[in-house]
């Protein structure tokens, strides 16, 4: 029985220079279908928007053809075959980190790079990332916390400028 | 089972190490390649990070438009053709140039992407052909790196990578991040690991680095040096003990014409304020350690050679570290190798362009250079058509090739071995990851194969000839002096004009010549878009209009004789009065003014004074 992976992608708003490496690294993966959202902030910043893998996945529920399962690690696949690109899940995320664009007719979905996972690595979005603002690590409740955009020394610095 | 290669990307000159696993010849684009880039982890540099161009380095690899044999130009056009008689042929032409005009008309121009030993080759080439013209072309790079080495003032303190996360105070000049992103993983650890660790950005345009200034200077465009004058002065007059005015060796003291520069004078011209210059000036004084750190970049300072020259002294005064970015990637192993041995009688780059104009050079012997697309406006294009022989080297086919008469194709970095200097200093050398595709050899082995044809012809190594011209070397004091002398010039735009400064982009690098192949690249950065404030003369009218029929507007930028017709985008943290755009688009770089120091023997590309018109 393989150990259970709790580990998920934190994204530290600190560190965070915008410049899409984790989303370039993903595009040329998943050919040229990066499964990591960019969120722009007003004209301040760019910032990476990654699957949570919830505990309880809406897409998971809204998906009519099944296509989205979540496995034995908690983190929700999707299978290229099932999936029919009606864009369910794309309206369920609470998060809104499926992309509306369909590629190849299916849409994009992060899976945690679970072939480099599985062999004791990080996913190519972190391992890429120039600035190490984004960790692949069990979450808790103050890391939740940090993820809010309050949280960020700079923005707060970007406010008090503008 | 396929084998796991350490290499070194060369976008910047930062020099991190990736991985390339492959068990074929060749990679293959989007099939196997994408499998096989791996982070190394335990990297020193990067620490497996990798930035967006980087990730993509597989595409050059075994890009469709790759050139993969020499090439000679038949009738206008270029045509294929084999190794050996490309070879003789080139050796022919030089030849026939020598024994008719001397060595002297043979002009050499390196890339800052060569090698440690491609350089060492190449200067062996030009003692074996007798001609003193040999240098690299890296237009941002050049002034640094020239004023540094001719420095009477200061001796070169860099920091360790591995005390960058120590640094208490960490002060940039330029768009750092956008220049050299994985480098922000050092600094911001700096900043944020320890809270109190502060970072002073001073850069006219609010670009990525900016975001996470603790003190953000914005001086106007082009006062860069007025500003750390200030800084300076300031220093010097509250550090006591710290700073000796005129220590051994530094030469004239700088108290007096420091004394004789008004900080009312300073603080009008740059737009920075006197508080927000003294906060800086305690945050550096603080630090221990701190860093000083300058970034290069195309049309950015008013005389970049005084900018590095100031912050050489703001480090020494302020007991700071001082670390030049470059934008080619082994700008300084290459600078380094062709000071060592380069005759002092030799032209530079750009002296290389004017002396093509006039007639000089009639032969260049150009290793990696889109010598069209790097220099500003159409003179270079004009000056490349002079010449009776351009011999080029290049991964891809660009304008400098068109006009070539023998193209060679040349090898990426992992397609062949090496050593590079990055930023800090330190020399990285690297093996080969895979074979390069086609015909293609490196240009080690091209040059040892030349050098060896042009011995059969009969020529001999010679030493360089040294001629009268010696570079300027001059002290920190008679610098400031020419900061003092652009305050009494000093011309702020007029009304109706704007001032056009460079951006930068994560996806591209240096003039964008081979980033331009890049997929990921160009899907991000397609065209060049110019970026004006809000409240600007008319522009609401213009937002308006793009609101009701969704389409791109239009503006046209005219700079002297050149002008451009490009789509505007309106930003509302965008300063008023300034107009910035990608300065990796030749269009953009065409309207940057060309004006040659020549005491030095380089270019002064500065922001341009420009008119703008929505159409």
């Amino acid at each position: 029985m393989e150990k259970k992976i709790n580990n998920r992608i934190l994204l530290d708003l600190d560190l965070c220079i915008g410049c899409r490496s984790c989303a370039a690294a993903c595009a040329l993966y998943y050919h040229e279908q990066a499964n990591v959202m960019l969120g722009e902030i007003g004209e301040i910043a760019v910032v990476p928007l990654h699957c949570r893998h919830c505990e309880m996945p809406a897409c998971v529920e809204a998906c009519p053809t099944n296509a989205l399962q979540k496995d034995e690690h908690g983190f929700v696949h999707r299978s290229n075959l099932l999936c029919i690109g009606c864009h369910s899940c794309v309206f369920a995320c609470p998060f809104g980190v499926i992309d509306m664009k369909l590629m190849k007719h299916v849409t994009a979905k992060c899976d945690l790079c679970i072939d480099r996972v599985l062999q004791d690595k990080i996913p190519r979005c972190v391992a890429t990332c120039p600035a190490g603002a984004l960790s692949f690590k069990e979450i808790t409740e103050p890391d939740v916390e940090a993820d809010w955009v309050g949280g960020r020394i700079s923005s707060r610095a970007i406010i008090r400028r503008m | 089972m396929k084998e796991g290669r350490n290499t070194v990307c060369f976008f910047c000159s930062l020099g991190c190490g990736l991985t390339i696993a492959s068990g074929e010849e060749h990679v293959h684009y989007q099939s196997a390649a994408a499998n096989e880039l791996d982070y190394q982890t335990d990297n020193l540099i990067n620490k497996g990070s990798l930035c967006g161009k980087c990730n993509y380095i597989f595409e050059l690899l075994s890009h469709p438009k790759r050139i993969t044999g020499p090439q000679i130009k038949i009738d206008e056009k270029l045509r294929n053709e084999r190794w050996d008689t490309a070879l003789a042929y080139s050796a022919e032409r030089i030849f026939k140039a020598v024994s008719t005009y001397g060595p002297g008309c043979i002009g050499i121009m390196l890339s800052p992407h060569l090698t440690v030993e491609e350089a060492e080759q190449t200067v062996a080439l030009a003692k074996l052909i007798g001609t003193p013209h040999i240098d690299c072309c890296s237009l941002e790079d050049k002034p640094i790196l020239a004023k540094i080495q001719n420095s009477t003032s200061f001796e070169e303190r860099l920091p360790d990578v591995r005390n960058m996360e120590k640094m208490q105070t960490v002060f940039v000049i330029g768009d750092l991040f956008g220049l050299s992103p994985v480098l922000s993983r050092h600094i911001l650890r700096a900043k944020y690991e320890k809270r109190a660790h502060k970072l002073i950005v001073a850069e006219s345009y609010p670009s990525h680095t900016g975001w996470f200034a603790d003190t953000y200077l914005q001086p106007n465009p082009g006062t860069e040096a007025i500003l750390l004058t200030g800084i300076l002065k300031l220093l010097v007059k509250q550090a006591g003990g710290l700073w000796k005015s005129s220590p051994e060796g530094m030469g004239s003291p700088i108290e007096p014409v420091l004394d004789s520069i008004e900080l009312d004078t300073i603080c009008a011209v740059t737009g920075v304020s006197v508080d927000n210059l003294q906060y800086a000036v305690n945050l550096l004084r603080q630090g221990n350690p701190s860093l000083v750190a300058l970034a290069s970049g195309f049309g950015v300072y008013d005389r970049a050679d005084l900018v590095t020259s100031l912050c050489q002294a703001v480090a020494s005064a302020s007991d700071s570290y001082f670390l030049p970015v470059f934008t080619g990637a082994n700008s300084r192993g290459v600078f380094e190798t062709l000071r060592l041995s380069r005759s002092s009688a030799g032209m530079t780059a750009s002296q290389l362009i004017e002396a093509m104009e006039n007639g000089e050079i009639k032969v260049l012997l150009n290793f990696g250079v889109d010598i069209i697309r790097t220099f500003p406006g159409k003179r270079a294009q004009k000056a490349l058509k002079q010449l009776e022989f351009l011999l080029s080297t290049s991964l891809f086919p660009n304008d400098t090739t068109a006009v070539s008469n023998i193209v060679f194709p040349a090898a990426a970095w992992a397609e062949s071995s090496g050593t590079t200097v990055n930023m800090f200093g330190m020399r990285l050398p690297f093996e080969p990851v895979m074979p390069p595709p086609g015909y293609v050899k490196t240009t080690k082995e091209i040059l040892n194969t030349f050098l060896e044809v042009l011995k059969n012809k009969g020529f001999q190594e010679k030493p360089m000839s040294s001629g009268a011209h010696t570079p300027n070397k001059k002290d920190i004091a008679s610098d400031i002096a020419e900061v003092k002398g652009f305050l009494t010039h000093y011309a702020p735009v007029t009304d109706g004009q704007k001032v056009l400064i460079p951006s930068f982009e994560f996806v591209h690098s240096g003039d964008g010549s081979i980033t331009q192949y890049l997929h990921w690249s160009r899907s991000n950065s397609p065209e060049p878009i110019a970026i004006v404030a809000d409240e600007d003369d008319g522009i609401s009218s213009v937002k308006d209009r793009s609101a009701s029929d969704g389409k791109a507007k239009m503006i046209r930028i005219r700079s002297g004789e050149q002008e451009i017709i490009v789509p505007v985008s309106v930003r509302r943290r965008a300063k008023k009065g300034v107009v910035s755009a990608p300065v990796h688009f030749p269009q953009i770089r065409s309207l940057f003014a060309w004006k040659m120091l020549p005491e030095y023997g380089y270019l002064n590309i500065k922001p341009a004074k420009v008119t703008i018109e929505y159409v």
